[in-house]
């Protein structure tokens, strides 16, 4: 799935020594600059799978990106990737997101110097999440509706794009009540 | 953000680079790129219809 890139001894996705990185403070000055030849000869960057950072410290610049579950995180970090050619990282443990891993978001369960933007729920906190320091966040929010009916779709079938074919609300109101309440005081 | 991407990536390109405007750069360049490849390519699993009637 991801040719030249070696799975470490906990699972996590990891540059090969024989894979492409990319150092950040270079990339942001491609951004920056107005070079059409600069922009061709720096191509490889966008082509294929998102890259590793090379692990220069960057303190300078580091991003967090913070949402409540189903709230468009992982749409936004396709962009994010799209965007920037940079692999997104993520602060939840990977038994958590294997899913997600496999399923491209190969830096997940990582916040080090090889990723630029790094996922987090916080301050929703989960079990054993990674603390990290960051320069500036980004937030993104979704209609609280969307998310609180979103959000039971992904506890109940432990997916990402499963429903079940029932309703809660009719089948099972007083635990919807229940689960509406609960989840509506985590979101304030 | 789902509907109309475009002045919010271009915001986040901004945001990211430490940037006031992006007007003739490569980070503008980038994000007509991307928006270029359409509604589909940022779909990393099969979304509910409620979510993709969202979609234009």
């Amino acid at each position: 799935m991801f040719p030249s890139y070696i799975l470490d001894e906990t699972k996590h996705i990891r540059a090969g020594p024989e894979t492409k990185v990319v150092n950040l403070k270079k990339l942001m000055a491609l951004f920056r600059s107005e070079s059409e030849d600069e922009w061709r000869a720096n191509r490889w960057i966008f082509e294929n799978e998102s890259k590793y950072l090379d692990g220069e410290p960057k303190n300078f610049n580091q991003v967090g990106f913070t949402s409540f579950p189903r709230s468009g995180n992982t749409f936004l970090r396709e962009y994010f990737e799209m965007l920037t050619g940079i692999a997104t990282g993520a602060d939840m443990m990977l038994s958590c997101n294997v899913v997600l891993q496999m399923q491209g978001l190969k830096a997940e369960d990582i916040i080090d110097d090889t990723v630029w933007v790094v996922k987090t729920h916080s301050p929703y906190s989960f079990p054993f999440v990674k603390q990290m320091n960051c320069n500036k966040m980004i937030c993104i929010v979704r209609n609280p509706v969307d998310v609180i009916y979103s959000y039971i779709h992904l506890l109940t079938t432990l997916t990402h794009s499963l429903k079940p074919m029932f309703l809660y609300h009719e089948q099972y109101p007083e635990f919807w009540d229940w689960y509406v309440k609960l989840t509506s005081q985590r979101m304030a | 953000m789902v509907a109309n991407p475009e002045p919010q990536l271009k915001e986040i390109m901004m945001f990211l680079n430490n940037m006031t405007a992006i007007t003739g750069t490569n980070a503008e360049r980038r994000v007509h790129e991307v928006l270029a490849k359409g509604k589909d390519a940022t779909v990393l699993y099969d979304l509910k219809d409620t979510t993709r009637a969202l979609v234009p």
